[in-house]
């Protein structure tokens, strides 16, 4: 699943690995898709990958828990695991704003 | 981090330390995760393969569904073993939910549907299948059904998913659809045998009214005697039409019912046949026709009912002259079939039979089509009276044609004794001793009473007639009869029934010969007649010259 421009250097890739349709997989995408519209309009391309119909596909980013975010690009490589149903630990965890309250 | 300055090694400790703080914070954060309720999938990886496994909770509507659904789920081990069923398809297998898990799949599939079970797990595991197989329940009853099969992969082994359907109401529905159309078929066939009927019916009454107008006219303006003769031929032919086409109804009616019964007795078939090919020569060089008998010399000894057999071939042959044109053939043929049966055979050379008919040549009201003012007369009763008299005799009889305009050919196959224990023909009535009788007529049909006395008075017999059941035990009282003919279905609190029953409780007339004359006819008619103290039962229109031979010979005796 793919938006916005690809092949830009200044486009973020996500990757969102999901269960097929579990309550939190639907959410997270739901979320993901709202945030990425408020915060990287333009810039940002998401790939969805379900594990129930690929389970080998855990390997490459070490996926443990589902639903996981995983940003493949700008480097380095961020997780973010859960439905992303916060948006502030989204943006610390992109490392779109520094973290509070952290050495 | 940043900043100062350090030794390559220490920088070197350093990104390591980042790393691994990076790690750990990830490691951090997925415990939370899970123990915060932010997931609700997690990988599990054994032997190199991994597998996803939901939490419980997350499937709950689905379960939910599957255990309510109106349809049986089943899951399959590879084996065929059952690892799954909801609680329908226990009930469509009229089980308990817990005997299935561990029972092989195929042993609740009807044997026959097994290898369409087979097929469709075969199919299924290159994806999905779907078709119908038949299941048989705990009391061995069959159960129809729609089974869809998908093979579920993804774990070390393969699995198959069911989803069975119950048929039973679809399949009944489909039964009702068929016989509405069969009875629409048969409605439409009846109509079409209604509308003949009234035509058939029709052409013997023109007649009829014309020769009766005839008659009037002679008697009022006097004249020829001619005409009178012609008059009265052409009335006898036409009610002897009429009484045919009733007699066939009857017959048919009576055949659809099983209620004939066949006076079976040894008989020569070779003279059967020739003795109705004698019959009906007149009508089939009438036609100018021309006909081959082609029988035996030796007797064909066969045990039937001579009259039936004769019945069926007297059947083909007005068939056979009803569809060949003037100048055609018309060729009987009598013999030995290689099984030993008798094989008779009609065949013409007339205008054939369309493949499409040949089928339901046999069954009652068919008829080649035609429009109803060029039918070719008769009710298409023939053959079905045929084709059930040949089977009353443990025969059959079937048509054969190359089609249309090349001409029929009909085989009556009938089972025939291995030796010739030739029969005896049973002995004419002798009408001898013809002497007057005093008769009672009991008939309420004016018309009908009328025309009996005037019968019988031209015969010399002494005749009274009563017009219900009183005025007939009045008269019998007055002046005692000798025989009593008696309709049964007479107005007022006295029956025919009751006539008889009465006359023999009489004094006087208690030996008179009582005849029931009925419109009903068959042995259940003739049953309840002798039951009510009736001699012998006629059947009405009764045959006039029947009537007369049983006058006599109750003369004769008398």
């Amino acid at each position: 699943m793919t938006t916005a421009a690809s092949g830009d250097p200044d486009t973020w890739e996500l990757r969102l690995y999901v269960a097929g349709k579990t309550p939190k997989s639907v959410r997270a995408f739901a979320n993901l898709k709202q945030f990425c519209e408020e915060h990287l309009q333009g810039q940002y391309r998401i790939e969805v990958i379900d594990l129930l119909e690929q389970p080998q596909l855990a390997d490459g980013d070490q996926i443990v828990a589902l639903p996981t975010l995983v940003r493949k690009l700008p480097e380095p490589m961020r997780k973010i695991i859960g439905d992303l149903s916060n948006t502030e630990r989204i943006l610390v965890g992109l490392d779109l704003r520094p973290a509070t309250g952290r050495p | 981090m940043t900043g100062e300055a350090a030794d390559p090694p220490s920088r070197e400790l350093l990104r390591e330390n980042e790393t691994l703080r990076r790690q750990l914070a990830e490691c951090q954060e997925t415990m939370e995760a899970i123990r915060g309720g932010e997931v609700d999938a997690l990988v599990v990886t054994r032997g190199g393969t991994n597998r996803v496994f939901t939490l419980e909770g997350v499937d709950r509507p689905y379960r939910l569904f599957v255990e309510e659904m109106q349809q049986g789920a089943v899951t399959l081990d590879p084996d065929g073993a059952v690892l799954y069923c909801n609680a329908w398809f226990a009930h469509l297998l009229q089980r308990h939910g817990d005997e299935l898990p561990g029972s092989n799949f195929e042993d609740h599939v009807a044997p026959a549907s097994r290898p369409a079970w087979r097929g469709l797990r075969g199919q299924a595991e290159r994806g999905r299948a779907a078709g119908e197989v038949a299941l048989q329940r705990r009391d061995g009853s069959l159960l129809p059904t729609f089974v869809a099969v998908s093979a579920l992969r993804g774990g070390q082994e393969e699995n198959f998913a069911l989803v069975v359907a119950d048929l039973t109401e679809q399949k009944q529905f489909e039964r009702l659809v068929v016989a509405e159309r069969e009875l629409q078929e048969a409605s439409r066939g009846k109509d079409h045998f209604l509308a003949l009927l009234g035509h058939e019916l029709r052409n013997p009454l023109a007649a009829i009214r014309n020769a009766v107008a005839l008659q009037k006219q002679v008697r009022q303006a006097g004249g020829g005697e001619a005409v009178l003769v012609q008059a009265g031929a052409i009335l006898e032919r036409q009610v002897l039409q009429m009484v045919r086409l009733v007699d066939d109804l009857l017959e048919v009616s009576r055949l659809v019912n099983g209620k004939v019964a066949l006076r079976l007795g040894d008989l020569d078939l070779a003279a059967v046949v020739r003795s109705v090919v004698t019959d009906q020569h007149p009508l089939l060089e009438a036609r100018g026709l021309e006909v081959e008998l082609r029988v035996p010399d030796r007797p064909m000894p066969a045990f039937g009912d001579a009259a039936r057999i004769g019945q069926i071939l007297a059947n083909l042959l007005t068939n056979a002259t009803k569809f060949t044109e003037p100048g055609g053939r018309v060729t009987i043929a009598l013999e030995r079939d290689a099984q030993g049966s008798a094989a008779l055979t009609v065949r013409d050379t007339g205008q054939g039979i369309d493949p499409d008919l040949l089928d339901h040549l046999f069954e009652p009201f068919v008829q080649a089509p035609a429009a109803l003012e060029h039918t070719r007369g008769g009710l298409g009763l023939g053959l079905a009276l045929s084709r059930s008299l040949a089977e009353l005799h443990g025969g059959r009889i079937r048509a054969h044609s190359p089609g249309l305009g090349q001409g029929a050919e009909f085989t009556v196959v009938l089972p025939i004794l291995a030796d010739g224990a030739g029969g005896e023909a049973p002995a004419e009535v002798a009408s001898v001793g013809a002497r007057p009788l005093r008769i009672l007529v009991v008939e309420d049909n004016l018309d009908a009473a009328e025309t009996l006395r005037m019968l019988l008075d031209c015969h010399g017999h002494d005749v009274r007639v009563a017009h219900s059941g009183r005025m007939g035990l009045a008269s019998a009282e007055a002046r005692p009869p000798e025989v009593v003919l008696c309709d049964i279905g007479l107005p007022g609190d006295l029956d025919g029934y009751g006539v008889a029953a009465a006359l023999r409780r009489m004094p006087k007339a208690r030996d008179a010969h009582l005849v029931a004359m009925t419109g009903f006819t068959g042995e259940e008619a003739s049953r309840r007649a002798l039951a009510a103290g009736f001699d012998r039962h006629l059947a009405k229109p009764a045959d006039p010259d029947a009537l007369l031979r049983m006058l006599a010979e109750l003369g004769g005796r008398g």
